[in-house]
């Protein structure tokens, strides 16, 4: 089996099949227009060593996964939140890590690894009250009371979604 | 204290997490901090929908901040009670001197009911927001008709998509069947006035003509109008075609002969949708025209026929070498001699829909994506085997062509 090279941002470099790799659009197609495979490693400047690793890690596992489905767009699809149970364990690290995950995904355009991410924010939100979101995230309350009354007011407009 | 990562991501990330929140966690979210007020709003308030239990008066209650974000209204149906009550026109107030916010960015209304109130806020909107895009206007109860709005229809300009539901409300007629018709053609001629003032720019065009007899196999000589009368034919009323995309008409009759009058049709999509007699029309149209000059060249056709009426396939013949989209809506009436869609080269999606033959209701459309048939299995053994796939039997492309 190939193997390339990738270099993290923090200059650490990390051995991992090819096929692994191309889980990631951006590296596929990086390796697609050199056509061949490449003797040096390639350079992933917005990703660390630890948060790389995670990626890689999670590249593994589904490394055999199927092709997204072509309706991934779809609002049902859109407004899932249900993970499988590896996915939940990978994801239980601290929102530093997390949040660099989604960052890394996105960057690495590996879909299912966006959505895995976005979900587990979307479900640390859902079904809480605006202070036990302040709580989760470390947001600090800079409404007035009037400003909340305000807001609260208008939101008996808001769409049903 | 420790960072809040929610807050640094790129707005295109925070958006792919709101978009899996519903509208209660949206809400809290938004009353955390000012900086995700200022994400969430967005998502929040792109439609805003007012139902009968809302206070109207309330609306003043937006700030030009959030009004800023709304782009599409949508007015829920009203309260059943109001559905049956008799409209007093003497306790209706002009919307002058109605307060209601600017929403700067508004390009879409859609009224499905209505009561007195409802009607002063879709008055007073539809006359300070002239460049609406995308119209819904259900004009099948009293509370609101386009003899009520003239003056607002003729100022819209650019308009692009219009829904338009009018006649006889069939719900009231259900449960009311005394009461008297209020079948008037001509009081639809605002409708057309705008159709017309904006025929540059319309590009789908959704018309529901309801009338009482329709769906329920009842027939009252005193309430059975013609629907087709509510065209305009005069010569030069429709001075220019109309290039749509889209062409959806509901229980319009007699389709064959409004469109040889009218001539201002030529959608990319058409949907009949229990429209009696189209189908003898059609055929006959078909048949003259071989290269379909009047009828044109369809990707999508959606015909739905009302109950106990079969349907013929032959005239679709002329329409097999465009059409990429079919589904029909009738009595399954495919006899030897029907189609067996060999010849279809760019159909990609065919679709029927039966109806159970001993109470005529629909039981739901099979869905023959990719040239695979799925037929209920109550057709061949007279029961229906359940809902979905599960009650199906499927067949490929090769079962259909054979």
């Amino acid at each position: 089996m190939s193997q390339i090279t990738l270099l993290s941002s923090d200059n650490v470099e990390m051995k991992v099949d090819k096929e692994v790799a191309e889980r990631s659009i951006l590296i596929k197609n990086m390796l697609e227009d050199v056509g061949e495979t490449p003797d040096q490693a390639i350079p992933i400047p917005n990703v660390n060593e630890g948060v790389l690793r995670k990626v890689i890690e999670w590249c593994e596992h589904h490394r055999n996964d199927p092709p997204p489905p072509a309706d991934e767009d779809s609002d049902s699809r859109k407004k899932s939140t249900d993970i499988e149970e590896w996915d939940q364990k990978f994801m239980q690290v601290d929102q530093e890590m997390l949040f660099e995950i989604i960052l890394a995904a996105n960057y690495l355009d590996i879909k299912p690894l966006l959505d895995v991410g976005c979900k587990t924010v979307a479900n640390m939100i859902k079904g809480k009250s605006p202070e036990e979101i302040r709580k989760t995230f470390n947001i600090q309350n800079d409404f007035t009371p009037e400003e909340e009354d305000q807001i609260r007011r208008e939101n008996e407009w808001a769409e049903d979604r | 204290m420790e960072k809040c990562h929610l807050l640094g991501v790129p707005t295109e990330l925070a958006f792919l997490v709101f978009d899996r929140l519903d509208k209660n966690d949206l809400t809290s979210l938004r009353l955390t901090c000012h900086e995700l007020n200022k994400l969430v709003v967005e998502r929040l308030f792109k439609r805003i929908v007012v139902k009968p239990t809302h206070n109207l008066a309330e609306l003043t209650n937006f700030r030009c901040k959030t009004a800023n974000h709304v782009q599409s209204i949508e007015f829920f149906p009203a309260r059943p009670s109001d559905l049956h009550r008799p409209v007093d026109e003497a306790a209706y107030q002009p919307p002058e001197d109605l307060r209601i916010p600017d929403f700067p960015k508004l390009i879409g209304v859609h009224l499905h009911g209505h009561n007195l109130q409802v009607r002063r806020v879709a008055v007073k909107l539809l006359g300070e927001h002239k460049f609406i895009s995308d119209l819904t206007l259900n004009f099948k109860q009293n509370y609101f008709m386009p003899t009520h709005c003239e003056r607002e229809l003729k100022g819209i300009r650019y308009l692009e998509t219009l829904s338009v539901r009018d006649g006889r409300m069939q719900e009231t007629r259900n449960i009311s069947p005394r009461l008297k018709s209020r079948w008037n053609p001509e009081s639809v001629t605002p409708v057309w006035d705008m159709i017309t003032a904006n025929s540059d720019s319309l590009r789908a065009l959704s018309l529901e003509f309801t009338s009482e007899h329709v769906g329920n196999g009842y027939v009252e000589p005193s309430h059975n109008p013609d629907t087709s009368a509510l065209f305009p034919t005069a010569s030069g009323q429709w001075e220019k075609q109309l290039q749509l995309r889209e062409l959806k008409l509901q229980h319009l009759e007699n389709f064959g002969r409004v469109y040889n009058e009218t001539e201002f049709f030529n959608p990319e999509s058409l949907s009949l949708v229990d429209c009696p007699e189209s189908d003898a029309v059609l055929l006959e149209l078909a048949g003259s025209m071989k290269n379909l000059k009047r009828l044109p060249a369809l990707e999508t056709l959606h015909i739905a026929l009302p109950p106990r009426m079969d349907f013929e396939y032959k005239w679709l013949a002329p329409q097999k070498h465009c059409v990429k989209n079919l589904w029909i809506e009738a009595l399954d009436s495919r006899r030897k001699d029907n189609d067996n869609f060999e010849a279809w080269a760019k159909l990609e999606e065919l679709a029927f829909t039966e109806f159970y033959p001993a109470s005529g209701r629909r039981p739901g459309v099979m869905c023959l994506e990719n040239l695979k048939i799925r037929i209920p299995r109550y057709s061949r053994t007279g029961r229906r085997g359940g809902e979905g796939l599960g009650g199906e039997a499927v067949y490929d492309g090769d079962g259909v062509r054979g």
